[in-house]
């Protein structure tokens, strides 16, 4: 079991709920390397150092947008794809920060549209989790601070709206 | 003058000269020359008394220099991660020093690299201070965003 692995599935799928859609975890690879694909990312900053990150692809992110804002396909831009991506991860990043040793802050989501994948220089990577939507897959990874040496046991949390 | 742009110019000029022994000066037109193919984004967060991002843009010609420097290579290929280490030990530089000038207490976020084509997009942010630099005859940009607050 990775870290946090099996809250990472839980908020994903509540963050994907909340726009009436079902998710369901895979054993499939996500193509990192897709030039179709996006990265947003929020950072937990504290006691415990890392990264939340989801990676979609294109498609499915203008599919969120379009439940988000209840929009037709073709009339969202990158500016919807933003705030919706951002939202998700603001939802699972918020629960996964509850969870870690306090006090800690959650910094603002960072979009990285282009698909040329947001890395994250001096950290190792704990966790990815691939999920599938509709036929599409995208995946959500925690990675740690190199620095961050506190080992943190997965323990129970109640799942909550991040602010 | 924008936010804080006497202290970035002189954090950036420092940092630049200190770890790198390279000359970065404040580009005279002052605009970013937004061309480039590839380019190099770090970027920061800070959070707490005061929340934001300290972004730092580069094209793929001076990241190349800027590691070559900074992990003496002395000619030797750059690879993609020593591109990307060398952006974010300048990102989380430039970030250390513009933190310590905002309302204590704050956080610095780990630094994130992005190979982009424009600047990345920090949702919820508006841009206080953007000041383009040359160093080499290239062009690179300091930008600091403050978090909106939510009303």
């Amino acid at each position: 079991m990775q870290f946090f692995e099996e809250e990472i599935e839980e908020y994903a799928k509540f963050a994907w709920s909340t726009l009436n859609l079902e998710v369901t975890s895979s054993k499939e690879p996500f193509d990192i390397n897709s030039e179709n694909s996006i990265t947003a990312n929020i950072q937990i900053n504290g006691k415990w150092q890392g990264v939340v990150a989801l990676m979609i692809g294109h498609d499915l992110a203008q599919q969120l947008a379009v439940k988000m804002f209840s929009m037709e396909p073709g009339q969202v831009s990158d500016e919807e794809v933003n705030d919706a991506l951002s939202e998700m991860i603001n939802i699972i990043g918020g629960n996964l920060k509850s969870l870690l040793p306090q006090p800690n802050q959650l910094s603002l989501p960072l979009v990285d549209l282009q698909g040329n994948g947001l890395q994250f220089p001096f950290t190792e990577q704990l966790s990815q989790v691939v999920f599938d939507c509709m036929g599409k897959k995208f995946m959500v990874t925690i990675h740690q601070s190199s620095d961050n040496k506190l080992q943190v046991q997965p323990s129970e949390g109640e799942t909550t709206q991040a602010s | 003058m924008q936010f804080i742009e006497k202290e970035i110019c002189d954090y950036t000029e420092s940092i630049w000269k200190s770890i790198l022994s390279l000359e970065a000066k404040p580009a005279e037109n002052g605009s970013a020359n937004t061309n480039n193919n590839y380019a190099l984004a770090g970027c920061i967060q800070i959070t707490g008394a005061w929340s934001g991002t300290v972004t730092v843009d580069y094209p793929m010609s001076l990241a190349k220099q800027v590691a070559s420097i900074m992990f003496d290579l002395h000619g030797e290929p750059v690879g993609i991660e020593m591109l990307q280490d060398a952006l974010g030990e300048l990102t989380n530089m430039t970030g250390g020093n513009i933190k310590s000038l905002l309302p204590e207490p704050c956080f610095l976020s780990l630094p994130a690299v992005a190979v982009t084509e424009s600047a990345m997009r920090i949702p919820g942010s508006e841009l206080v201070s953007k000041v383009t630099f040359q160093c080499n005859g290239e062009n690179f940009q300091v930008s600091l965003l403050k978090k909106v607050d939510e009303k």
